[in-house]
């Protein structure tokens, strides 16, 4: 897993006009980081006061500001962001952590350099991260901008006469190899080879009393979101890949009638050893979903839902407008997963809701609710310490890569204002420790509106 | 590798059904360069050289017949090789040379040595185009890697290319916040020509030869203070809406590729009252423009140049207005030819800076004499290209002048501005006829241009067919230099300067009305071997 490592020492704060000063270094090696962009933006104001770059050391110094509370963001590219709200400080030392990189090389079975192929690093949730390589004429390819996570490498297609239909993993799909990015690491020597191996035709026919064509796609088991084949057909014709490898498949159909109707269906397909010439897919899957949108003040506005399906279905993501206090019914779905997201129609409100729905087996069984709601904040407390002043906490985005750093109070207060709904992390970090969120953070949901109350403990042994 | 495409074209077509006998082609595929011979090219469809550059061509209908080379190894530029195919003969010997496209990558650093990610290099190429010295991008970009790392593939090789770090200047939105005071500004990313040069005066060339891969081409950038623009859009004389683009006017964003269909990016749009302010600029000169698109064409368009010196500069003011429609007469020069009445004349505007949408093609045919008009837009260059059809009832027929007032601008750019266009198109032209090595190009200059630039876009150049002749299109009486090269022929300041110097060896004949002028060449003059400048 990831781990945020921060570390903020000798934290001087300063009165009168307000002075921020400081080092940013690299989370995995200590080593400063030049041109980190440095933007100060009063709290409440809505462009930055000031806007400065990191030397040649790490280091920023910005005086005579006027005193009041800020908001510093410190950015640059393949690096994690992190914004801290406080007043003027001296002092400080901040960790980025530099994203990842994978490199390698992509041949076939004979050891010939494969170009062109698109070589992309896939999360567990099977998302592409980081940049896509067309690999050079060398076949030598190289992901980089991966963010702390689990990544699994993987040629999506290659091009030219020995174009096999199929994903392959590194080093081989039976055992591929997962690399942790948790800051800075370079992976060098990812080396594919696309095996020979034997491969497979695969024919399917649509059963479909109303369709008159009917488009198949192909996609693997494992990484749904990439289709392997695609092909539009009279629904008396059948549909045929060659050049498959093994490996578990499903087959993806969309009927289109006179009427413009549309019906669907899927098969899963495990091919083994053999042709498969004989697969039926009935178009008789059709599913349904129900959508509730709730408000909380002063949140006034409908909500604008998306449903983009997760599998590769041809077609363009279905929208719907949901108004409070009314159930709205979305008919005629493809049996696929779908990501959901949701925009407010108008306002500073942000929307939120679960982020994905299965309806590959059934319909779902409630509605799916999407609240407005305001920015929200958190409001807590650092207890079990004399010395609060002595910590900082953080609090990251749960499906992200940013930070914000507060500063407790000599009571052990601390606030995060203007925190858009969702899920996060907080933790108290003290001086030189090196913090893994995973142990040792606590998970909130801030839903907007009213604040959350948090209470965090010093971590264990730092001081 | 990638597939090449390549065209294998057969002209004049024989007259009859029946089946004929057919010839051969032999021949061998050369390194422009080294002078050796390229092995596994593509010469046509399933036919490539062999490990001594070797390739055949067989089954050819006889006639003169091309061989068009269009491929990936070799920047796609049609190289061309005419040839005359006997039946039941092998012509045997021809020599193609060209030029493998190579690879340029270095690293993107800042003053600290750090590198710089994210960011886009251009190879930018220069060439004589609508009568001025431009600069394009030649062979695409490529954008730095988390490590500074850049590589530009299939990059023309023989030409003079300079590389351009120039960071793309798109707004996010209307009013930039950056901070009121300069000093509490990021520094601006300047555009920065390889190694560290602020205008391509300082900049350093690259000329790849044949196939060359070039590394350690690291640029250093250049920073500057971020300096702002605070500026009203204005439509029909008020503020109003409208969309904005900025171009550095001293670097090829300025320029549209020739023949291309792209404009670049537009930003998002002021607010009804107008108000921009543009953020990040460093001291040059930047073009503002204003503009309104509907559909494919642009409604409204203004653009102001503005210096960035060492301040930010206010209050500045761009009006946007409708194209003026530029009456344009259309008129025999003398008196009418007998097939007057089948005249169909065309006059296409393309758009020669990079700001606007490329004019829609004006395909209207026009009787002769006759008049039109079309939309130009104010401050825009467009290269006009008039023409005349069908070409077998004129045979005899120029452009002899496209005058704009009182000034000619024939071979240059156009600019709007007040007046009527006048097209007027001569029917005595003549003809030069030349006897010269098979395969030789022909160049035919006109004796009185005044500078390169004209010469670029009033000069002549054909192939010699394997028997050794070429004759050329319908030119103005008058004289010109005629000239035999084995040199490829580009619109480069490099190729056009040798040209230039080059004239001196060439043979001088004057064409008469509606007369042939013949020459033989028997000397056939490399132009790489002409001392430039």
């Amino acid at each position: 897993m990831w781990r945020i490592v921060l570390i903020v020492s000798a934290f001087i704060r300063l009165t009168g006009a307000t002075t921020f000063a400081g080092r940013v270094v690299e989370d995995h090696s200590g080593n400063p980081i030049p041109r980190v962009e440095v933007r100060i933006t009063r709290i409440h104001a809505s462009g930055p006061s000031a806007e400065l770059e990191t030397d040649a050391d790490g280091r920023f110094r910005i005086s005579e500001l006027p005193d009041s509370e800020y908001t510093i963001r410190f950015s640059k590219a393949d690096h994690s962001a992190v914004e801290i709200t406080t007043h003027g400080r001296a002092g400080m030392l901040l960790w980025l952590t530099r994203f990842g990189a994978i490199s390698g090389k992509i041949s076939d079975f004979e050891g010939h350099p494969i170009a062109n192929a698109q070589v992309a690093a896939l999360t567990p949730s099977e998302e592409i991260a980081g940049t896509v390589d067309m690999n050079a004429p060398s076949g030598e390819y190289r992901i980089y901008g991966l963010r702390p996570g689990s990544y699994r490498v993987a040629v999506l297609t290659s091009g030219g006469v020995r174009s096999r239909r199929g994903i392959a993993l590194y080093p081989n799909n039976s055992a591929p190899r997962d690399f942790t990015v948790s800051g800075g690491e370079e992976y060098t020597g990812a080396d594919i080879s696309l095996a020979a191996g034997p491969v497979f035709r695969l024919t399917a026919r649509a059963e479909s009393t109303e369709a008159r064509s009917v488009l198949f796609t192909l996609v693997s088991a494992e990484h749904p979101g990439r289709q392997l084949a695609q092909q539009l057909v009279p629904v008396d014709r059948p549909f045929t890949v060659e050049s498959v490898v093994p490996g578990n498949y499903e087959l993806l159909a969309s009927g289109t009638s006179p009427t413009n109707s549309s019906s669907f269906g899927r098969a899963p397909v495990n091919l083994v050893a053999a042709n498969l010439d004989d697969i039926h897919v009935r178009l008789d899957q059709v599913r349904s979903a129900s959508f509730s949108l709730q408000l909380r003040e002063p949140c006034v506005a409908d909500a604008l839902v998306e449903l983009k399906t997760i599998e590769a279905w041809l077609g363009r993501p279905t929208s719907v407008t949901i108004h409070a206090g009314k159930l709205v019914d979305l008919t005629a779905l493809a049996p696929a997963r779908y990501s959901i997201s949701a925009e407010p129609s108008r306002g500073d409100c942000y929307a939120t809701v679960t982020r994905e729905i299965d309806l590959t087996r059934d319909s779902a069984s409630k509605p799916v609710e999407i609240v407005l709601a305001p920015l929200g904040s958190i409001q807590g407390y650092l207890t079990g310490t004399a010395r609060a002043v002595d910590y900082v906490v953080v609090l990251t985005s749960r499906y992200g890569s940013w930070q914000r750093i507060c500063f407790p109070d000599a009571s052990g207060e601390f606030e995060f204002s203007a925190v858009p709904p969702g899920s996060y992390l907080a933790f108290a970090a003290g001086r030189d420790v090196h913090w893994a969120p995973s142990r040792q953070a606590t998970a909130l949901e801030v839903s907007g509106g009213t604040p959350v109350t948090l209470q965090l403990h010093p971590p264990d042994g730092s001081r | 590798m990638k597939i090449a495409i390549i065209l294998a074209v057969a002209t004049l077509p024989l007259l009859g059904q029946t089946p004929q006998p057919v010839g051969a082609v032999s021949g061998r595929v050369l390194d422009a360069d080294s002078g050796g011979p390229i092995a596994d090219f593509p010469v046509a469809n399933n036919v490539r050289t062999d490990d001594r550059g070797n390739f055949k061509l067989s089954g050819i209908k006889p006639g003169v017949f091309q061989i068009r080379l269009l491929g990936q190894r070799v920047w796609p530029e049609l190289n061309i090789t005419t040839v005359n195919v006997i039946a039941g003969q092998e012509v045997t010997g021809v020599e193609i040379r060209v030029r493998l496209d190579g690879e340029i990558s270095g690293r993107v650093l800042d003053q600290n040595k750090d590198p710089v990610s994210g960011v886009p290099v251009h190879a930018i190429g220069r060439e004589y185009y609508a009568g001025a010295l431009r600069y394009f991008a030649d062979t695409g970009t490529a954008v730095t890697n988390d490590r500074g790392e850049y590589v530009l593939r299939d990059v023309r090789a023989g030409r003079s290319l300079l590389l351009l770090m120039e960071k793309r200047k798109v707004y996010e939105k209307a009013i930039s916040d950056a901070p009121a005071d300069v000093e509490l500004r990021l520094p601006a990313y300047r555009a920065t020509y390889y190694p560290n040069a602020s205008s391509t005066g300082e900049a350093t060339f690259v000329t790849l030869r044949s196939g060359e891969h070039r590394t350690g081409m690291d640029i250093q950038v250049l920073r500057s203070p971020g300096f702002c623009v605070d500026a009203t859009l204005m439509a029909d004389g008020a503020p109003a809406s409208l969309n904005f683009k900025v171009t550095d006017e001293l670097t090829s964003s300025a320029n549209l590729i020739p023949g291309s269909s792209s404009s670049g990016p537009i930003a998002v749009s002021s607010g009804p009252d107008g108000k921009i302010r543009l953020c990040d600029l460093y001291p040059g000169q930047f073009r503002i423009a204003a503009l309104r698109r509907a559909g494919s064409s642009t409604e409204l368009f203004g653009a102001v140049s503005v210096m960035i010196g060492k301040e930010d500069v206010h209050n500045l003011r761009v009006m946007a207005t409708a194209p003026a429609m530029i009456p344009t007469e259309v008129v025999w020069d003398g008196s009418a030819p007998d097939a007057a009445a089948q005249a169909q004349f065309t006059l296409l505007s393309q758009s020669v800076t990079n700001d606007v949408m490329p004019t829609s093609a004006g395909r209207t045919r026009y009787p002769v004499p006759g008049t039109l008009s079309f939309p130009a837009l104010p401050g825009v260059e467009y290269l006009l290209q008039p023409s005349l059809a069908p070409p077998a009832a004129f045979p005899n027929s120029y452009i002899k002048d496209i005058t704009y007032g009182p000034l000619t601008v024939l071979n240059q750019a156009f600019r709007a501005a007040a007046g009527t266009l006048r097209v007027s198109i001569a029917n005595d032209g003549g003809f030069v006829n030349a006897t010269s090595p098979p395969g030789a190009q022909i160049l035919i200059l006109p004796v009185a241009v005044a500078n390169e630039a004209i010469l670029a876009a009033a000069m002549v150049s054909g192939q010699a067919d394997s028997t050794g002749s070429y004759t050329s299109r319908s030119l103005a009486p008058g004289k010109y230099y005629v000239l035999a090269t084995d040199s490829l022929i580009d619109r480069t300041p490099e190729c056009i300067g040798r040209i230039w110097k080059a004239r001196t060896r060439a043979q001088e004949v004057e064409i008469a009305p509606t007369v042939t002028a013949t020459v033989k060449l028997s000397e056939v003059v490399s132009l790489s071997l002409v001392n430039n400048r």
